[in-house]
């Protein structure tokens, strides 16, 4: 990799080479007589990293953080304890004592509130407020493509989950437990009812083409769907 | 009992690298939304630890994981938002000073309607100033491919401009 662009300059990749101490070859002597990289690397040091919590042990709830956490990260200390639980094949979740609901579809979606250090399953009509964190966790008996889609009270749909893969459902293997998805959404200042749906296909769909079909409560065939309705005030 | 798959260390990577996250997420997101993306970019890596391939430094791995979260993110926000948008001081990036009209293009709006692939070597190029090499290099193809893919885009940003050069 050379790291320099058509101007001289350092990229922002060679940069992050430059700040671990391993600068790419091509760029050892620009850096040495570049002011504006140097001036780069200096500020680029002074980014002030946010503290990380610990990490959930394997056999941690999933939906406790084992210590003070600060508010962001709760998601990725469940999704934490949830990886390293799948890596030593341990059973991390409860068993059905959750108070899950078992539709005939075979999919089951819950819908969590981040409240810092502990998470609250919303139910349906609960109340949220704007601002609000909520998490996801997803159980289908079968194999399919997943996606979470929200609806909020100007029937404008949006996407919950997977905010990774470009508007396209997740393939997903068979969940008989419910299993947290690793993305989240925070709640804007609208006020009115939010709808929020899981949906499971056989075979894989898009954002645009769910949300019209969701919006007209007209699923395709080969698809099932499990939501609620909260109340944003 | 263990298993053979991939492992990473979570708690050491945040610590040796979390600055190099936070400072590609500030590329896209202002200050106060970075921690929120920083947080789900490392839950990500997690659940993409299958896709290291054990190099000996993650830089090039976490960097591309994050801007691909992040434009997949951006992608998938209702408000509709330019790449060029203003997001706060980035002392550590160096603005590329005279974008063409099809980078103008391509950031404007084009970026979010190519797939995430053409979307990502649109951002290195036009947003990053990579070269096609290194560009081929970050995301392993050739260079030829990178060059093919990037000839798309500035067909796609013609035409998006109305045929203008």
């Amino acid at each position: 990799m050379n790291g320099l662009r058509e101007d001289g300059h350092l990229t922002d990749l060679a940069l992050e080479y430059a700040l671990d101490g391993a600068p790419l070859d091509a760029t050892r002597a620009h850096l040495d007589t570049c002011g504006v990289c140097r001036a780069r690397l200096e500020a680029a040091r002074d980014i002030e990293l946010p503290a990380m919590p610990e990490l959930a042990a394997p056999t941690a709830p999933v939906l406790q953080t084992p210590e003070p956490a600060n508010r962001p990260w709760m998601w990725a200390v469940w999704l934490a304890a949830a990886a390293v639980a799948a890596l030593v094949a341990v059973p991390l979740l409860r068993p059905a004592d959750d108070g899950l609901r078992v539709k005939g579809a075979g999919l089951s979606l819950q819908v969590y509130r981040d409240e810092g250090e502990t998470s609250a399953r919303l139910k349906d009509g609960d109340p949220i407020a704007p601002g609000d964190r909520l998490g996801f966790r997803v159980r289908n008996r079968d194999a399919g493509y997943l996606m979470v889609l929200g609806i909020d009270s100007a029937d404008a749909p949006y996407l919950c989950y997977p905010q990774h893969g470009g508007g396209s459902a997740e393939e997903v293997g068979e969940s008989p437990r419910p299993r947290p998805l690793p993305e989240a959404i925070r709640m804007d200042d609208t006020p009115g009812t939010e709808r929020i749906v899981a949906v499971l296909c056989e075979g894989p769909f898009d954002f645009e083409t769910m949300a019209d079909a969701v919006s007209e409560d007209d699923l395709p065939a080969g698809c099932t769907m499990d939501g609620l309705t909260l109340e944003k005030r | 009992m263990t298993t053979a798959a991939p492992t990473l260390d979570l708690s050491a990577l945040y610590k040796e690298h979390g600055r190099l996250v936070l400072r590609r997420i500030r590329r896209f997101y202002r200050a106060e939304q970075a921690p929120d993306v920083l947080h789900e970019v490392f839950a990500r890596a997690i659940e993409k630890a299958d896709t290291y391939r054990g190099e000996a430094s993650p830089i090039a791995w976490l960097y591309g994981l994050t801007t691909r979260h992040c434009l997949a993110r951006l992608r998938d926000e209702r408000r509709r938002r330019e790449l060029l948008e203003e997001v706060g001081e980035v002392p550590w990036t160096c603005p590329i000073t005279e974008p063409t009209t099809e980078a103008r293009v391509f950031l404007a709006e084009l970026w979010r309607r190519v797939d995430p692939e053409l979307a990502q070597i649109g951002v290195y190029y036009y947003l990053d100033g990579m070269s096609q090499a290194d560009i081929g290099e970050l995301l392993g193809v050739t260079g030829r491919t990178v060059s093919n893919r990037l000839q798309q885009l500035s067909d796609l940003a013609r035409d998006a401009a109305g045929g203008s050069p």
